[in-house]
Parts: structure tokens; C-alpha cells; sequence
């Protein structure tokens, strides 16, 4: 398909518009995946260079290099120490000391282990002193897998660490070359609050992220490759490594225990996008309505309203949604309420039916998110320069074509990003569906290895069942982490690609 | 020359008369909104103070009034406990997690460095993966150090705590909206970057400073998921929301406890609905400067 | 004491295809008031700020006062800098942020001696002096003592005080010393700004397009303070700016970029007699520069231009200096700036006909916006043909400003002697003035 030029686009009606940018992006295709296959091949060209001037530099360094470097190679620390700045070659010092008595007392144990997770369970040995069996405790898969993987993470510290250590004693060498004096360790903690100001800043954050969350999801994705769940809970019984096993079961439209898990999974990951579809964007619609409501001019007590909708916020989710739930149920306030009055005989099954329990769960979501989204959009909307309105009034448009043609693609160009941010909390959204309904009601052909789902269960609550559930089900359970991760990471690509407001962050400063 | 005069007049009327409609339709729909909204709080606080039991009743104004759910509440059940555990664990978050979570906006906002990008994609990966998998190793970890259960409440802190750099995204976008030539002049001026942070741009944050901290103390009183899943069903380690979730979660215990659960509910409400009111006008400009430029 | 030199200085930015600067040179004498001038994006906001030490330098090195600095954070670099946007503290006064500078600066400072120190010190270099051959030394130290004062290190309040409220006195702030600056005018922010960076000592002064937030009236009232400060502060100054008056009117020497490249550098008179080029030409001046297309012929020792059919002579000084750099007949770039161009009464043999298209009417002077030659359709030639005239009111009766209106006809000519020929491929400046450009182009 040619490009036409901005002159042609521009003598387009809008359906031929429409046609022509969809016939764009599909003749387009090959080419963006092109790209992206190259972007990719450019990327381990580039890793592999990298790692090659690595060990490159590494030798040079090592020949060149003073007899304080050489020695530095094995004596981490020794060229700092050497030139004055002990503190810190003490700290390169202590630390290599740290790794090598940790691997030759426990490191080295949990590598051998790491292989095949174990290779004796717990036993039960008669004692015949006191005429019981005892429990003989034997590996555990759990902690061979736990341990392996921080004792591979502190290889990983080490070498960089060490290399670090090189690269110091190579400027040093460098320095005291060209006849300067090197830095003291005065200097160097000067420099902890001037340039290096974001290291002190970052590294208590960034551990703490390494430790509470990136080497538990290494270790959630690892598991997914193993055969851990409560049978198998790596004391008792050992597991061990099975390759692709988990992901087969998950595509193969059947399960270990008979029951469907594909169809669970694909029911209820489309269950979840439309959700978060519903989610969202009645949320915005709805609070960007009440906001402009409230904003328009003649309207009295701005702030009272406003307020009375903040107000809500300010309540705990778990209480109001708590509330809610029991509101709407089958012998709760709202059907007692409509019996007594009359208006209906028959309880209505709020959370029994599933078609109803999901429209409940998506108007209740609004009720929640609505005070939210009308703080945002108040502040936009305070932002959008009245001279638009103003000359858009001259030009003749009516309310709604104001709100269409100004209003509207302001707030999306301004929120794109929120929009995103919140469609992804939505598909994760944990809470509304948890508290209100559970998950309920239950769909008989849910039902898996990884125990029952409901109707309006979202991946991410029948996550929580499979954990928690009776058969712990950890192995399924990080798989389908993997999977929510593929989903949201594919939609947020795509969703980035084509928002209008992809722009720099630093623009608007 | 009269009929000139009159038209725009009439015209006039007509403005105005239209507007008066739609603002009549504007009050309706706010009034009603306002009603919705309210009521499910309002019905709260009645049934809080509701002597008959059982939770299925079809009446809202209660027939006999009186504090026993409240009397109960306190002394019945581990409420004081948990009410306890939730304070300690949100006036930890906001003074650690309000730390840690400037440290990594102004950061990543303000200092230009090798791996900035890197660091903020990586987060952003980061957050697309369910966290709460992790649970399953963290609650290990956790209760081989001895922090689950009744011990829940220091584990939970350190969790919230370790996690919360990767939710900088709404102070960072407060950041971004400070002119970044106050930086530079204060360079030229003689000041380390320290001295930029604390002396220029902290006392510019103040709005985002209290919005952080009224967030992190908030979040513990919601928090559901892993509080649960780390108190383990050990009530001296639950929070307000996981005590009181237990209270009625099974269908004996919700027509004993269900007014309670109400009682319990107006003691967490009404606390921070105050503090929050106090501290509204941060809020919003925090929301409303943050949130959507992050 | 303060020179600043910029040796191959090149910036080039990750993001960008083509670099911002390139290869500037430039050596700035003590004490002088130097002027970065060119259209937006031509890298003289960013060369200042690789001066301040805010951007890094890609290649080439910066020295202040013989001394690279290219590694050096700005705090040691000892210059003071005046922003765009004023870039004041909003939460402290205008006093705290004067003072903010100061109250950072922990190094070594010579402090003036107090009135009481002074007269200890006085009466102690009496009692030495009885003895002059004896306490040589002291006597020394002494009189360097009151002469610089104490050397310790940063400031102290007193200190602060007195140096703040000096320089508040000077610009006429000291009224608004406890207010904050939102509750100031553009005018008086700027003022602070200025403060801000007076209260130190320091070597350099860069002013990155300090007026160019203010409107037209304080802008020319804020000029000429400018002017009367530099008396005052008695420092080396870099000035930026896109204003060609400014720069003119501020500038001892004045730097004209395009696209990262240095124009021309000079006094002002150089570069608005002696433009190096079509562009300085053309930036120079107001309104600007007229050029035309047209062909020079030689005849002998004589040199005639034939613009829009019309023959005039080239004399004087210009007509010297062809000869000199022994021109022959060509295609020339003409250009004659809009105050040369002289009316005429009737048609003569030098005389361009025209029509007038605007008559702007600006006080004491008139422009007029006229069209030479024969209508064509062509859209390059049109522009070509378009002439601004720049007459001063009082020279024209009133009959004939009324009679200048939309269409009427005008003739026009201009002098030999005030005319500039440029090379139309090159766009350079076909007179060499100095032996050394004759040098240069012969390279």
C-alpha cells in the first residue's frame, strides 16, 4: 500500500480515513515484525559484543595493569588498600571473604542439590527404644530450589562486585599515571551526596525490590517448570524439575484430574478482559460526566459535592465492599426491603446468577471508582484553556460537540497513560471481585486440578483459590502468573504503540 | 429599531430559562448520585447500633437502639488487637514507605544516570507480574524467620516496605511538573545535589510529601490479600480488614456478628474518614498533578 | 581577573542527528560584556550553558581564567548565572534567595574587617611602624590584613546581610527584601535573578536570555539598567540572546551563530558596516537588509549594479575595495539596508520603479513595504522583489504621506557608497576588510 502524503490524507473523507489507516497498519505488519525480529537479533549482537569487550577488557587490564591490579584479581580490595582508601577495600576484602566461606560451607551443598531438587525425602524409621516412628528428615526440594537460586543471585553479586573491584583499581592505575592523586575515602563519601546522590538514594530501595520481589518471581518462574503443589510439597515428598509438563496440561484441554483447564483458563481470562474493559472505561466515562456536572458554571456548592464523593474514598474498600455484598444478598437488606414493599415476590439472585452477579460486580466497581476518576478529571478539566470553549462557542458548536471535539480528546491525549495503568490495575483487580462475590457463583464446568472457578472469578482470584485452595496447586498456579504476565505485558505493547499521548515524559516540564 | 432591541432580549430569556433546565437536571442527578453514595454509609452506621441480631432483617432504622455491638466488639473479640496491629503497621508505612518512595521518584525524576531508563522499564515489567504468586515463597521465607502468624505485623511492614519503590509513579509525575531551572540555578549557586534535594525541591513537594504519607498510611486499613494470606488465620496477627472479613465470613458467624462487623467498620471509617477531610486539599492536588502525568 | 576561552568546542546530544555546536572558538577578555546572538536553535543557549558547566562538553576544552574546566561542577567554576524563566526559589524570600548562594559557599573567602578589628589593627600597624625595619614582615601581613581582610571560610550573617542589601540597594529591591517571589512583578523577578547572581564575586557573568520574559517597555527599561550595572559590577560577562537590538546595544563584542556555527564574531560596528555574510547581514538591522540578485560590471576602474533595470554607480569606500580585491563583473548578491534607500521624485536613470504594497507608520520614521519590477507569478522572484524603505517622517511633507498609498508608485534609489555585495553561492562577503580575512580566504 503506497503512503499517501499529508496534502492526499487530508482530502479523505473520514471513513476513507478510517479505511486507509486500517489498511496501513495491516500491509504494515510484516514490516513492523521485521523490525522487531532484527531489533531483537541487533540486541544479542550487541549483548554478545559486550560480553566480548568484557573479557577483553578484563585481559588487557590484567596485562597492563600495575602489580596492585594484578594482585586485586585474586585479593579484592588489595589496590584500594594499597593506595590509601582502606575503608572501602576492607568492605571488597570482607566481602569475597563473606562469599567463599558462604560457598564452601552451604553455596556449594545447594548447587549439587539444585539439579534435580533432591534426591531423598523424609522416612519414617521405627525406633525400637521407644517404639515409634520418627520422622528422619531427608532433602527439601523447597529450600534446595530457594537456596540454589539466592546462592546463584550471590554469584552473581560476586562477580560483579569483583569486577567493580578491577574497574577501580584500572582508573586508579589510570590516575595515578597521568600524575594525580587518587580519591580518598573522604572524597568517595562527599560524593554519596553529590554525583553519586541516586546511589544513595536507590540502593535500600533496589535491594529491597531484588529481595521481596524479583527473586521471588525468578523463583514463582521457576516453579513453573517443577511439580510442587500440596502432595508434593518438597519435605514430605519431594519435587523436582518436569520441562514444559505444567504448560502442556494448561493447553491441553484436560487436566490431571479429569477436568478442563483450558477452558477454564480461556473462559476466564476473557471473562477478565471484559472486565477490565467494562472496568475502566465505564469508570472514566462516568467520573469524567460527574466531574463536568459539577464544574459546569451555575452550578452551586462545587465544593460540597465534590467533597460528599471524596468522602468515599476515604473509606476502607474492605468495609464498603463488605457491606455491599451482604446489601445484595439473597436474604440481605435490598431483597428484604423489595419483599416487604411488595415489588417482588421471589428473591432476586444477585450473586447466584452469573450473568447478574457480573453486571452487579461491573455497578459496584462504578459506585467505587466513580469519586476517583471525578478528582482526576476535575483537575484536567480546570486545565483545558477556556478559549477553546470559547472560540468553539464562536464557531457554533453546541454542548456536545464541545465536549467530543475538545473536552474528550484532551482528557485522552492528557490520561492516555492512566487509562493504561488502570486497565492493567482492573485485570488485576483483586479486591472488588474478592470481597463482593468470591469468585461466585460457581461454574460447574470450571472445575480443575487447580480446584473450582466461578463465574466471576478473574484470573488473578483464581490465582488466590489455586494457592490457598485444598490441593495448592503451586505449580499451575505459576504458570498462570506467566500467562496473566504474557497478557498484560502483549496488551500494554500494543495499548502503547497506538496510544496518542506516547510522548516524552520530560515534555511537559 | 424597537424589534432589534427586544430580540437579543427574548434571546437572552431563552439562554437563561435552557440553562435554568439543565441545572435543574444537574442537581436532580447529583442529589440522586449523592443518595446512592451515602446511603450504604449511612445504612452502616444505623446498623452499628442495632440490638436485635441477625443480619437478614428488612428494615434499616433499627427498632431498638444501643452501643452493645460496640461493647462486644471491644471486649468479645481481638478487635483492639487488630485495630492495634493496622496503626502500627500504617504509621510504619508512612515513614518508611513515604522514605523509600521519594528516594526513588525524586530519583528517577531529577538526576540524570547511567541506567535510569533501564531502571524505570524494569519496573514497569515488573509490575505486569501478578505480585502476589511471590506470596507462596515470601510467606516461606517469612515463617522460617518467624514473622507469619501472630507475627504478621513486622512481616507485613517489611514487605510493604521493600516493595514500595516501584510505586513511584505518582510522585514522580509531581516531580516532573517542578521547572527543572531550579535545579540548575541552584548548581550554578553552589549546592550538591543533597542540598538540592532538601533545601529547593523538598519544601516545593509538600503536597506530594502528605499525599505519599496519607496513601501509605491508609493502604494497611484495605489491605486484604496478603494480610491474609501471612496472619495465616492467627488472629493476634490479622488487621482490621482480615479480622473483621473473618468475623463474618462464615454464614453461622454472619447473622451473630453481622452488626458488629458494622460497629467495626464505623471504628475504622470514621478515623480516617478525619484525617482524611483534614488533609483533602493535599490529596487532590497529589491525585490530580500526579497521577496523570506518571 | 577573569578570561574565558572556548577551544573546538563541540556538543553533540545522543537524541539529535546533528550536533548543536560545532567547533567554537573563542577567546573572551577580562572584563568584557560579550553577546551570543542567532535565531532560536542556532546552540548559543546551549554554549552558555556548557560555559556554566550544565551540559558536558563533547569535544574541545573551556578555560576559565587559564584553568580547563570541562570537568569541573559548576559550584567550581566560580560564575553566577541569570535564567530565562528567573528560576527563583518559591518558598523562600526574596532576601533568602539572594542570600542562597552565599549561606552554600563553605570555601575560603577574604571578609572585610569590622570597624572595631579595623582600628585594633590600625593602632597595632601604628606602634609597628616606629619600628619600620625591625616588623617589616608584620607590617605586611597587616596592611594586606586591612587592605583584603580575613580569610576564613564562608560567610556570616552580618556578612550575608550587608551583601544582600548592598546589591537589593543597587536594583532598587530592597522594598521587596521579605517578600516571596510570586508576589513580585516580572520586572522586580528579575531584578532578584540579577541579585541572586551579583551577592558572590564571582569571575563570570552568564545571562541566558534574561529579558526575553518581559515586555517590550520594561525590556528597554531593563537594558539600559543592564548597562549601568555592568559599570558597577565591573565583571566578565556572556549574554545570550535572540534580540539583534539587545545584542547590539549591550555588546562589546558580539557572537552571531546559525546552526551551531559561529557567523561572525565582533563589535557591533563590525558586524552591522562589515557583515562576514548574507545571514549576518540579514539578522543584523531592523527592518532587515534588502537584497537583490544582480549583475556588477567593471568598466575600467568603475562599477556599475543594475538593479530591477535601474544603473547606479558604486562609489567611495566600496568601490575602492572591489578594485582592491580585484573584482571582476559577476553576479553579486546586493544588499542595502532599508534606511540607504532614498526616495525620488521622478523617474531617473538610477531609478528602481515600484509600487507601494504597506505604508507603516512607526512615529518618527515611515516603512514602506514596496514591490519592484513587473508582477510575475514566480513565488522565489516575488520575494525578491519585495523592498522595505525605512524614511524618517519629518523628511516628507504631509501631501506626500498622504499620497503614499496602497498601489502608488515610487521610485527609489540608493547611494554607491553604503552598498554590500555577497557571493550567491557561498553567501560570504566578496570584500575582504583586513589583511587577515584576505589571508583567511586565500587559504
Amino acid at each position: 500500500m503506497r503512503k499517501k502524503n499529508d496534502l492526499e490524507y487530508l482530502r479523505l473523507n473520514k471513513l476513507q480515513k478510517f479505511f486507509y489507516r486500517i489498511g496501513f497498519f495491516i500491509t504494515n505488519i510484516p514490516k513492523h515484525l521485521l523490525t522487531f525480529f532484527i531489533f531483537i537479533g541487533k540486541f544479542f549482537v550487541k549483548i554478545f559484543k559486550k560480553i566480548g569487550n568484557e573479557f577483553k577488557f578484563l585481559g588487557t587490564t590484567f596485562v597492563h595493569g600495575s602489580w596492585k591490579t594484578k594482585i586485586s584479581y585474586f585479593i579484592l580490595g588489595f589496590g584500594n588498600i594499597s593506595r590509601g582508601q582502606v575503608a572501602k577495600g576492607l568492605l571488597f576484602f570482607l566481602f569475597e571473604a563473606v562469599f567463599i566461606f558462604y560457598m564452601i560451607t552451604s553455596g556449594g551443598y545447594w548447587l549439587g542439590k539444585f539439579q534435580n531438587l533432591g534426591d531423598a525425602a523424609q522416612v519414617q524409621v521405627y525406633n525400637p527404644t521407644y517404639d515409634t516412628y520418627e520422622t528422619v528428615p531427608g532433602d527439601n526440594s523447597f529450600k534446595i530450589l530457594l537456596y540454589g537460586l539466592l546462592t546463584i543471585v550471590f554469584i552473581i553479586a560476586f562477580i560483579v562486585t569483583w569486577r567493580i573491584n578491577v574497574k577501580q583499581c584500572y582508573l586508579c592505575d589510570q590516575i595515578e599515571q597521568s600524575g594525580k592523586k587518587v580519591k580518598t575515602n573522604k572524597d568517595d563519601l562527599k560524593s554519596l551526596l553529590d554525583n553519586n546522590f541516586h546511589k544513595t538514594l536507590l540502593t535500600l530501595p533496589i535491594l529491597g525490590v531484588m529481595a521481596f520481589t524479583i527473586i521471588p518471581i525468578i523463583f514463582m518462574i521457576l516453579v513453573a517448570f517443577t511439580n510442587m503443589d500440596a502432595t508434593k510439597d518438597g519435605y514430605s515428598n519431594l519435587f523436582t524439575w518436569v520441562g514444559m509438563d505444567n504448560f502442556n496440561e494448561l493447553f491441553s484441554f484436560r487436566d490431571s484430574s479429569g477436568g478442563n483447564l483450558s477452558l477454564a483458563f480461556g473462559e476466564i481470562l476473557s471473562w477478565t478482559l471484559i472486565w477490565a474493559i467494562f472496568a475502566t472505561f465505564t469508570n472514566y466515562f462516568l467520573g469524567m460526566f460527574v466531574a463536568i456536572m459539577i464544574n459546569k458554571k451555575g452550578i452551586k456548592f462545587k465544593k460540597l459535592w465534590r467533597g460528599i464523593f471524596v468522602l468515599t474514598i476515604a473509606i476502607p474498600q474492605f468495609v464498603s465492599l463488605l457491606y455491599v455484598s451482604k446489601l445484595f444478598a439473597k436474604n440481605g437488606l435490598i431483597n428484604g426491603l423489595l419483599m416487604d414493599w411488595g415489588i417482588i415476590k421471589e428473591v432476586i439472585p444477585f450473586w447466584t446468577d452469573p450473568t447478574l452477579a457480573r453486571v452487579m460486580v461491573i455497578l459496584i466497581n462504578i459506585w467505587i471508582g466513580i469519586p476517583y476518576l471525578m478528582l482526576i478529571a476535575t483537575g484536567i478539566l480546570m486545565n483545558i484553556p477556556q478559549d477553546l470553549y470559547e472560540s468553539a462557542k464562536i464557531d457554533g458548536a453546541n454542548v456536545w460537540q464541545q465536549y467530543t471535539r475538545i473536552t474528550l480528546p484532551y482528557m485522552l491525549f492528557v490520561t492516555g497513560p492512566y487509562l493504561l495503568t488502570s486497565f492493567i490495575g482492573n485485570l488485576n483487580n483483586f479486591n472488588v471481585i474478592y470481597l463482593l462475590t468470591g469468585g461466585e457463583p460457581t461454574d460447574p464446568r470450571l472445575l480443575t486440578s487447580g480446584g473450582s472457578a466461578g463465574s466471576t472469578d478473574l484470573l488473578i482470584t483464581w490465582l488466590f483459590k489455586i494457592t490457598t485452595g485444598a490441593t495448592n496447586n503451586y505449580k499451575l498456579a505459576a504458570v498462570i502468573a506467566i500467562m496473566i504476565f504474557i497478557v498484560v505485558a502483549v496488551i500494554s505493547l500494543i495499548v502503547y504503540n497506538i496510544m496518542p499521548s506516547n510522548r516524552n515524559e520530560r515534555d511537559f516540564s | 429599531m424597537s424589534n432589534k432591541e427586544i430580540m437579543p432580549k427574548q434571546k437572552h430569556m431563552g439562554m437563561k430559562r435552557k440553562n435554568a433546565i439543565s441545572n435543574f437536571f444537574i442537581y436532580f442527578i447529583l442529589i440522586v448520585m449523592v443518595v446512592v453514595w451515602l446511603v450504604p454509609f449511612v445504612c452502616i452506621l444505623l446498623e452499628s447500633f442495632r440490638v436485635e441480631k441477625t443480619w437478614q432483617v428488612g428494615y434499616v432504622i433499627p427498632h431498638e437502639w444501643g452501643f452493645g455491638n460496640y461493647v462486644k466488639l471491644f471486649t468479645e473479640t481481638d478487635f483492639l488487637k487488630w485495630y492495634g496491629n493496622t496503626l502500627l503497621i500504617g504509621a510504619s508505612a508512612a515513614v518508611l514507605q513515604t522514605i523509600v518512595v521519594l528516594a526513588v521518584s525524586y530519583t528517577l525524576s531529577r538526576i540524570n544516570f547511567k541506567g535510569r531508563k533501564f531502571l524505570m522499564n524494569t519496573c514497569l515489567v515488573l509490575g505486569m507480574f501478578p505480585g502476589f504468586v511471590t506470596l507462596i515463597v515470601l510467606y516461606r521465607v517469612l515463617s522460617d524467620i518467624g514473622l507469619t502468624g501472630p507475627n504478621a505485623v513486622p512481616g507485613l511492614i517489611l514487605i510493604g516496605v521493600a516493595g514500595s519503590g516501584m510505586g513511584y509513579y505518582i510522585s514522580k509525575g509531581y516531580f516532573d511538573t517542578i521547572p527543572r531551572s531550579l535545579d540548575e540555578a541552584a548548581k550554578v549557586d553552589g549546592a550538591t545535589k543533597f542540598q538540592i534535594f532538601y533545601k529547593v525541591i523538598m519544601p516545593l513537594a509538600k503536597p506530594i510529601v502528605i499525599y505519599t504519607i496519607l496513601t501509605a498510611f491508609m493502604g494497611p486499613w484495605g489491605d486484604f490479600m496478603f494480610a491474609k494470606y501471612i496472619a495465616n488465620g492467627s488472629s493476634a496477627g490479622m488487621n482490621v480488614a482480615v479480622g473483621l472479613q473473618y468475623m463474618i465470613s462464615s454464614p453461622g458467624n454472619i447473622s451473630k456478628n453481622y452488626t458488629m462487623f458494622c460497629a467495626g467498620g464505623v471504628c475504622v471509617a470514621i478515623p480516617i474518614t478525619i484525617l482524611f477531610m483534614c488533609l483533602q486539599k493535599y490529596y487532590v492536588e497529589g491525585v490530580t498533578g500526579g497521577a496523570v502525568k506518571g | 581577573m577573569a578570561t574565558v576561552k572556548l577551544t573546538n568546542v563541540k556538543k553533540q546530544y545522543q537524541t539529535k542527528d546533528f550536533p548543536a555546536v560545532v567547533d567554537f572558538n573563542l577567546e573572551i577578555a577580562d572584563k568584557e560584556f560579550v553577546v551570543f546572538v542567532g535565531p532560536s536553535g542556532c546552540g548559543k543557549s546551549t554554549t552558555l550553558r556548557m560555559i556554566a558547566g550544565l551540559e558536558d562538553i563533547t569535544e574541545g576544552t573551556i578555560e576559565i581564567d587559564g584553568e580547563v574546566v570541562n570537568d569541573l561542577q559548576p559550584k567550581d567554576r566560580n560564575i553566577a548565572m541569570v535564567f530565562q524563566n528567573y528560576a527563583l526559589y518559591p518558598h523562600l524570600t526574596v532576601f533568602e534567595n539572594m542570600a542562597f548562594p552565599l549561606r552554600l559557599d563553605k570555601k575560603q573567602h577574604y571578609h572585610p574587617l569590622n570597624e572595631k578589628d579595623k582600628e585594633k589593627v590600625e593602632k597595632e600597624l601604628k606602634q609597628l611602624k616606629e619600628d619600620p625595619e625591625t616588623n617589616k614582615e608584620k607590617i605586611k601581613n597587616l596592611q594586606e590584613l586591612l587592605e583584603k581582610g580575613k580569610l576564613g571560610k564562608g560567610y556570616s550573617q552580618e556578612e550575608i546581610y550587608q551583601r544582600v542589601t548592598n546589591a537589593a540597594e543597587i536594583l532598587g529591591i530592597t522594598e521587596f527584601l521579605t517578600r516571596k517571589p510570586r508576589a513580585l512583578s516580572g520586572g522586580q523577578r528579575q531584578r532578584v535573578a540579577i541579585g541572586r547572581a551579583m551577592v558572590r564575586d564571582s569571575k563570570v557573568f552568564l545571562m541566558d536570555e534574561p529579558l526575553s520574559n518581559l515586555d517590550a517597555k520594561l525590556r528597554n527599561q531593563m537594558r539600559s539598567e543592564i548597562i549601568l550595572l555592568r559599570k558597577k559590577i565591573d565583571s566578565t560577562f556572556v549574554y545570550v540572546t535572540h534580540d539583534q537590538t539587545e545584542a547590539m546595544t549591550l555588546g562589546d563584542r558580539i557572537v552571531i551563530m546559525k546552526k551551531g556555527y559561529i557567523m561572525q564574531t565582533g563589535t557591533p560596528d563590525d558586524v552591522f558596516d562589515r557583515p562576514a555574510n548574507l545571514f549576518v547581514a540579514e539578522f543584523i538591522g531592523a527592518p532587515k537588509m534588502n537584497t537583490f540578485k544582480v549583475k556588477l560590471e567593471r568598466v575600467g576602474d568603475r562599477y556599475f549594479v543594475y538593479p530591477f533595470g535601474a544603473k547606479i554607480e558604486v562609489t567611495g569606500e566600496k568601490a575602492e575595495l572591489l578594485k582592491i580585491n580585484n573584482i571582476q563583473s559577476r553576479e553579486v548578491i546586493l544588499g542595502v539596508r532599508p534606511e540607504h534607500m532614498v526616495l525620488q521624485q521622478s523617474k531617473e536613470e538610477s531609478s528602481i520603479e515600484t509600487k507601494l504594497l504597506v505604508n507603516e507608520m512607526m512615529g518618527s520614521e515611515l516603512y514602506l513595504h514596496v514591490e519592484a519590477g513587473e508582477e510575475s507569478e514566480n513565488v522565489e522572484k516575488e520575494m525578491e522583489q519585495k523592498i522595505v524603505v525605512r524614511v524618517p517622517t519629518l523628511k516628507l511633507e504631509k501631501e506626500q504621506r498622504e499620497s503614499l498609498v496602497y498601489g502608488s508608485k515610487i521610485y527609489l534609489t540608493f547611494e554607491g557608497k553604503v552598498m554590500h555585495f555577497f557571493d550567491p553561492e557561498t553567501e560570504k562577503n566578496l570584500l575582504y576588510y583586513t589583511e587577515e580575512e584576505k589571508e583567511e580566504a586565500a587559504e
